[in-house]
C-alpha cells in the first residue's frame, strides 16, 4: 500500500435511499502508483463514472475511504476538499470542458488564479508549448477544434503540477486522429512529469495507450491487463459485455 | 474572481439581458415613486401672480390640528390688521394684502368665462402691464385681463359672492402668467365680495432695498406669532395662490409611498426570480468552475459581482425613465385634478440616492439568494448531461413560505374584523404582495398540482402534443413552474388591484346613492350660492323640503391629548368629514338614522355624531366636543343627535350656517330638495329651473344625474390609481415575457431533438404551445387565488358582501391577456429557433 498516490478502501456509494437504491459501486478496493497511467473500463452501468467522482473528491462515497496523498478525503469540509482538488488533482473531461467567456491562456492559468497565486510566464509557457498551443493563447474555445480544445483542457489539469489527472473519457467526443493525438500527449506528459492518471473510458483503443486497465462491472473490480494491447482489451470487454447482459441492466453510467 | 464576472458579463450579455431589464423597471417605478414623493413633500408651486413680493404670508395650513399630518381643508384667512403690524416691521418696504373670489362673467345671464377676482393693490406684486384705461376707483370699476377679450368701456354682468352685479371696465392689464383669467377690483370692493369681512388671504411683503427676503422671513416670525399664518419665500410662495389649501401634495405622498412600496415588493420578487433562472441555465458552467477548483464561496463571491455590475448599470441608467415617468405622471395627475396642476415635479438627490440604494439591495437580496443557488452547484453535473433540477424544497424555502402565509393571513384577518369601510384597501394591498411570495416558493409543488389538475383535458383535447408536453411539465416542473410564478403575479396582481379600487368605487356610489334622499340638487356653477337662497328654494312650488349641504372635513382631538399645549406630545387628531345641513330639512333630505337625540335641533352651535365617533371621544348627548373646523377655527358645538350610519361611514352632521363661513369661499354649495307628494321630478326640476333668472349660474340636478355626476368624480380620483395599477402589473408582465423568453431560447437544442426524432415543425410548436396553456392556466388559477384571497376579506370589510364589484370583463380580460401573452411569449421564440437546422441546433446544447 506504501507509495501509491490513489487509495481506494471498500468503497460503496449509493444513489438513492439506502435500501431501495443504486449500488454503484458496491465494495471497491483498489490503488494507483505514482507516475502511473491506468485506464478504467467496463460496459454502460458498471460504476465507471461513479468511480471517478468518488477517487477525484468530486462526491463522497457512502462508506469507505478515498485516501489521496494519504489524506482521507471523507474527514474534509467541502472548502479544503475543494481546495485539495485545486492543487493535486487535474482534469480533462469529455466535452463542455473549457469557459467559453474566457481566452486559452485564461482557462488555462484559471486554476491558478482561483487558488490566488499568480501564474509564473515561463510556467505557463512551458504548459502551452507542451500541449502545442504556443501560438493560439488569445483564441477563444469557440475559435479552436475539438481536439485543440482538449489540449486546451489537458494545459489547465498541468498547470497546477497535480500530483493526478483524472480523464473522463477524453477522447469521447474526438475522431480517431484526433483522439490518437490527445492520448499521446497524456502518455508523453506521464512520462516526462512523472505524473499520474486515472483515465475512464469504454474505447479499447484508448485504454491501450494505458500501462494498465482495469476492468469494473456491476460496481466491482472483475479483473485488469498490464502492458494492454487493443486486441487484449476488447477481448475482455465483449466478455464483459456478454456478462452483463445476462442480468437485469442497472440503468446508472 | 472580480476580473472573471466581468468577463462572464461582457460575453454572456445576452444571459444577464433579463436580469437587466428587470432592475432596470424596479428601479424605474421606484424612482419615479421618490421622485413624486418628494414633488409631494415640496409641492412646489412657483409664484404666478404674487411673483413680484419676495416674501408671502399667507395661512399656515398646517398650523392646526397638530399631530395630524395634514393638511386644513379650507383656507386659513389671516386678519386684516396683520397687514399694518407687518408693515411696520423693520425692512419691510411695502405689505399688500391680498384676496381671491371667483368672479364669473355672464353673457345673457349664462356663465361664459370663469375668472378670478382681487383687489387692485395686489396687482403690482404680479408681472402685470397696463395696457389701456385706468385703475378702477368706484365699487363697480373692474380692470380685466386681456385674455377675457374685453375692452375698455364694456359694461359687463359679473357672477360675484353668490349673486349677479353690473360692473364696467375701465382697464385693461395683461399677464405674462399662464395664471387663469384675472379681474381687479378696488380694494374696498374686493374686500366686500370676499365675504370674509376683516379677513385677507395673503399679504405680499416687498423688503427694503438690501434686506435679505430670508433674514427678513425669520424677522417676521415675532409679529406672526399667535396668528394661524406662515411667511414663505422662494417656491414655496405659489402655495398662497391656490385657492383653498387642497394642493394634493399629501395625497401624492400617500399614493408615491404606496405604489413605491408595492414597486419594491415586485422587484425583489422579479429581480429574484429573474436572477434565479440565469443561475439556474448556467449550473453546468458553475459545475465545471466548482470541478477545476473553484470554492462555493469563490462561485458565491463571483455572482454577486455579476449581479452587482448589472444592477449598477441598470439603477444608474434607471435615472433617466425613472425622471420621465415622474414628470409624465405629475403631469397627467395635474391634468386630472388629483393635484394642482401648478406642482412642479422636483427630483432631488434623495429620491435618487434613495431609488438607486434600494434597487441595488433589491439586486443584492436577489443575488444573495441565487449566488447560494449557485454554490451549491455539485461537480460532478459538469461531467453528466446537465440534469433538470429535481428538488426544490428546503427548509429556508418551507419557513419563508409560511412565514408569508401566515403574514397574509393575519392580514386577511385584520381586514376582515378590524378594518371597516374603504380603509380596508390600505391592509388588503399589500396582503396581495405576501399571497404571491407564499404561492411563489411554493410554485413547483402547487404546479404540480396544477399538472394533474390539467392533465387530463389537455391531453384528452391536444392529442400526442399534449401527451409530450405534460411529460416535460413533469420532468421539469422547477423550470415551468419559475414560468408560472410571473404568470401568477400579473394575473393575480391586476385582479386584485382592479377589483380593489372596482370594488372602492362601486362602493362609495353605493353608499352615496343610499344616503341621498333628495329628489333634485340645485348647485351653482359660479363657486357657490348666497345662504339665504335656501329660502328662496322652499318656497318654489313642488318644493316639500330643502337642506343647505356642505361638505368639508375637521378634526376631533382624542381625549387625554391636549390640543393648546403646542409643545407637548402631539396628541392623537383625527380627521372626519363634515356635512353642514339644515337642521328643518335634514331628515327629508338625506338618509341618516338617528339613534339618539334629533336632528331638528341641529341649529346654533351643534353638532351630531355617529354613534362609533362619540364613543370614541367619550361625547354623550347634552355634551360639547372640542372641533377643529376646515379652517382652523375651534369650536365647542353641543351634541344634539347620535346617528348610526353605514359601516365605515363616519360622516359629521353641523347646522350649515356654522360651517359655511368656514368654507374657503363661504359660499352655499348645494341645496338639497325633496318634492311635495304628487310633485314628479321633472315638474320639480322645471320649476327649480326657473330661479335661474335672478341666479346666474344655477344647476338643477336630478337624482339620476347626481348619481352620475359622483360616479364620474369618482372615476377621476380613482384614476390615478388604475393608472399605477396599470404600472405595477405592467411591470409583472415584462417579467412574465423576459422569463418565458429566456426559458424556451434555452430550449434550442431540446427542439431540434424533437425534429431529428422526426416532429414536424408543427408539432413541436403545438407542444409549446400547449405547454404555454398549462403555464398560462396554472399562472391563472393562481393568480385567481390570489385575488380571491385578498378581495373576499376586502369585500367583507368594506360593504358586507365578500363578491367584489365591478365588471366581469376585467376577469376575462386578465384571462385572455394571460394566456395571449404566454403563448406568444413561448411560441414565437420557439418559431425563431426552429428556422436553425436541427442538425447545427442540436449540438449548440449550451
Amino acid at each position: 500500500m506504501d507509495g501509491e498516490i490513489v487509495r481506494l478502501h471498500d468503497v460503496v456509494k449509493i444513489y438513492g435511499s439506502e435500501r431501495s437504491g443504486v449500488r454503484a459501486l458496491d465494495g471497491v478496493t483498489i490503488g494507483f502508483r505514482p507516475g502511473s497511467f491506468t485506464a478504467v473500463m467496463g460496459p454502460s452501468g458498471s460504476g465507471k463514472s461513479t468511480f471517478l467522482h468518488c477517487a477525484a473528491g468530486l462526491d463522497r462515497p457512502t462508506s469507505g475511504s478515498v485516501l489521496l496523498d494519504g489524506q482521507e478525503l471523507s474527514a474534509l469540509s467541502e472548502r479544503k476538499l475543494t481546495e485539495l482538488r485545486r492543487a493535486r488533482i487535474g482534469f480533462v473531461f469529455q466535452a463542455f470542458n473549457l469557459l467559453p467567456a474566457l481566452t486559452v491562456l485564461e482557462n488555462v492559468t484559471l486554476p491558478l488564479r482561483l487558488a490566488g497565486r499568480r501564474p509564473k510566464r515561463a510556467a505557463v509557457f512551458d504548459v502551452l508549448a507542451r500541449v502545442g498551443l504556443d501560438g493560439k493563447m488569445n483564441r477563444r474555445p469557440s475559435e479552436l477544434s475539438g481536439g485543440q480544445q482538449q489540449r486546451v483542457a489537458i494545459a489547465r489539469a498541468l498547470i497546477t503540477r497535480p500530483a493526478v489527472v483524472f480523464g473522463d473519457e477524453p477522447t469521447g467526443a474526438l475522431d480517431t486522429g484526433t483522439s490518437r493525438e490527445v492520448l499521446s500527449l497524456l502518455r508523453e506528459t506521464v512520462r516526462q512529469a512523472g505524473l499520474t492518471v486515472i483515465m475512464v473510458t469504454h474505447d479499447p483503443v484508448a485504454a491501450a495507450y494505458a500501462d494498465r486497465v482495469v476492468f469494473l462491472a456491476d460496481g466491482r473490480f472483475v479483473g485488469e491487463l498490464d502492458s494492454p494491447t487493443v486486441a487484449g482489451v476488447a477481448e475482455r470487454m465483449t466478455h464483459l459485455g456478454a456478462m452483463a447482459q445476462q442480468r437485469i441492466p442497472s440503468g446508472v453510467a | 474572481m472580480i476580473r472573471l464576472a466581468l468577463r462572464t458579463l461582457r460575453f454572456r450579455t445576452g444571459g444577464f439581458v433579463a436580469s437587466f431589464i428587470a432592475l432596470l423597471f424596479g428601479a424605474t417605478i421606484v424612482m419615479a415613486c421618490g421622485g413624486l414623493m418628494e414633488t409631494g413633500i415640496r409641492t412646489a408651486i412657483p409664484p404666478q401672480r404674487l411673483a413680484g413680493a419676495p416674501i408671502v404670508v399667507t395661512g399656515d395650513q398646517s398650523s392646526g390640528a397638530k399631530g395630524s399630518g395634514e393638511d386644513l381643508a379650507e383656507r386659513v384667512r389671516l386678519d386684516a390688521g396683520l397687514v399694518g403690524s407687518i408693515a411696520a416691521v423693520p425692512g419691510v418696504a411695502a405689505a399688500i394684502p391680498d384676496v381671491s373670489f371667483p368672479a364669473t362673467l355672464l353673457h345673457n345671464g349664462e356663465p361664459s368665462t370663469p375668472s378670478t377676482g382681487h383687489g387692485w393693490d395686489s396687482a403690482r406684486l404680479a408681472p402685470y402691464t397696463m395696457t389701456s384705461g385706468a385703475a378702477p376707483s368706484t365699487a363697480d370699476d373692474v380692470v380685466a385681463d386681456t385674455s377675457l377679450g374685453l375692452k375698455v368701456g364694456d359694461e359687463i354682468r359679473l357672477a360675484v359672492a353668490g349673486g349677479a352685479r353690473d360692473f364696467h371696465v375701465v382697464g385693461l392689464v395683461s399677464a405674462k402668467t399662464a395664471d387663469p383669467a384675472t379681474m381687479f377690483f378696488t380694494d374696498r370692493e374686493a374686500d366686500t365680495l370676499l365675504n370674509s369681512p376683516g379677513k385677507v388671504d395673503s399679504i405680499g411683503v416687498v423688503p427694503t432695498q438690501g434686506t435679505n427676503a430670508d433674514t427678513l422671513a425669520q424677522q417676521l416670525t415675532t409679529v406672526l406669532s399667535g396668528h394661524q399664518a406662515v411667511a414663505l419665500t422662494g417656491d414655496d410662495r405659489g402655495q398662497a395662490e391656490i385657492t383653498g389649501s387642497v394642493n394634493g401634495g399629501d395625497n401624492l405622498v400617500a399614493l408615491a409611498g404606496v405604489f413605491g412600496g408595492l414597486g419594491i415588493a415586485i422587484a425583489i420578487f422579479v429581480v429574484g426570480a429573474t436572477l434565479g433562472l440565469s443561475i439556474q441555465q448556467r449550473q453546468r458552467e458553475l459545475a465545471l468552475l466548482r470541478a477545476i477548483g473553484t470554492t462555493p464561496r469563490q462561485l458565491r463571491r463571483m455572482v454577486l459581482t455579476e449581479v452587482i455590475a448589472v444592477a449598477v448599470l441598470a439603477t444608474g441608467l434607471a435615472y433617466f425613465p425613472g425622471q420621465a415617468a415622474g414628470r409624465w405622471l405629475t403631469r397627467q395627475m395635474g391634468a386630472n385634478g388629483v393635484i394642482s396642476p401648478a406642482i412642479q415635479f422636483h427630483q432631488g438627490w434623495i429620491p435618487t440616492v434613495s431609488a438607486v440604494g434600494i434597487g441595488l439591495l433589491t439586486a443584492l437580496l436577489a443575488g444573495f439568494i441565487a449566488a447560494n443557488r449557485a454554490a451549491r452547484a455539485k461537480p460532478t453535473e459538469a461531467l453528466a448531461e446537465a440534469a433538470l433540477p429535481q428538488h426544490w424544497v428546503s427548509w429556508l424555502r418551507i419557513t419563508a413560505a409560511l412565514a408569508c402565509l401566515g403574514g397574509a393571513t393575519a392580514l386577511a384577518i385584520v381586514t376582515a374584523t378590524v378594518m371597516a369601510g374603504p380603509v380596508a384597501a390600505s391592509t388588503a394591498g399589500p396582503s396581495s404582495v405576501l399571497w404571491a411570495c407564499a404561492l411563489a416558493l411554493l410554485g413547483p409543488g402547487l404546479f404540480r398540482l396544477c399538472t394533474a389538475v390539467f392533465r387530463w383535458p389537455l391531453r384528452t383535447f391536444t392529442g400526442l402534443a399534449g401527451y409530450v408536453a405534460v411529460l416535460n411539465a413533469k420532468a421539469a416542473k422547477i423550470r415551468m413552474a419559475g414560468a408560472v410564478v410571473p404568470n401568477m403575479l400579473a394575473t393575480g396582481m391586476a385582479i386584485a388591484m382592479v377589483y380593489l379600487q372596482t370594488t372602492s368605487v362601486a362602493d362609495a356610489d353605493s353608499a352615496y346613492v343610499a344616503s341621498l334622499r333628495a329628489d333634485a340638487v340645485v348647485a351653482s356653477s359660479t363657486g357657490g350660492l348666497p345662504t339665504g337662497f335656501v329660502d328662496t328654494v322652499r318656497r318654489t312650488p313642488g318644493v316639500a323640503a330643502a337642506s343647505a349641504f356642505a361638505t368639508t372635513s375637521g378634526y376631533l382631538t382624542e381625549p387625554g391629548g391636549n390640543s393648546d399645549d403646542k409643545h407637548q406630545d402631539e396628541p392623537d387628531v383625527e380627521n372626519y368629514p363634515i356635512q353642514g345641513i339644515s337642521a328643518d330639512a335634514a331628515a327629508q333630505t338625506t338618509a341618516t338614522t338617528v339613534a339618539q337625540g334629533s336632528l331638528t335641533r341641529l341649529t346654533g352651535n351643534t353638532i351630531a355624531l355617529p354613534t362609533g365617533i362619540a364613543a370614541d371621544y367619550g361625547a354623550a348627548l347634552g355634551q360639547t366636543i372640542p372641533i377643529e373646523l376646515g379652517d382652523g377655527t375651534r369650536l365647542n358645538p353641543t351634541v344634539v343627535a347620535l346617528l348610526t350610519g353605514q359601516r365605515g361611514d363616519d360622516t359629521i352632521l353641523m347646522p350649515a350656517d356654522l360651517v359655511i363661513p368656514h368654507l374657503t369661499n363661504g359660499l352655499l354649495p348645494q341645496i338639497l330638495v325633496t318634492a311635495a307628494p304628487g310633485t314628479s321630478t321633472a315638474q320639480l326640476t322645471a320649476n327649480l329651473a326657473a330661479l335661474a333668472a335672478n341666479q346666474p349660474g344655477l344647476v338643477v340636478e336630478d337624482r339620476a344625474a347626481l348619481a352620475g355626476q359622483f360616479a364620474d368624480q369618482q372615476q377621476t380620483s380613482e384614476w390615478i390609481n388604475y393608472l399605477l395599477v396599470a404600472m405595477i402589473v405592467g411591470y409583472a408582465v415584462i417579467s412574465l415575457i423576459n422569463t418565458l423568453v429566456m426559458t424556451t431560447n434555452r430550449r434550442r437544442a431540446e427542439f431540434a431533438l424533437h425534429r431529428l426524432v422526426g416532429s414536424t415543425k408543427a408539432q413541436v410548436l403545438r407542444m409549446v404551445s400547449v405547454e404555454g396553456l398549462l403555464v398560462a392556466s396554472s399562472g391563472i388559477v393562481l393568480g385567481t387565488v390570489i385575488g380571491a384571497a385578498v378581495l373576499v376579506p376586502f369585500g367583507y370589510a368594506a360593504s358586507g358582501s365578500p363578491m367584489p364589484h365591478g365588471p366581469w370583463w376585467v376577469y376575462f380580460a386578465v384571462v385572455a391577456g394571460a394566456i395571449g401573452l404566454s403563448l406568444a411569449a413561448t411560441v414565437l421564440p420557439t418559431w425563431a429557433a426552429l428556422r436553425t437546422p436541427a442538425v447545427e441546433a442540436v449540438g449548440s446544447g449550451d
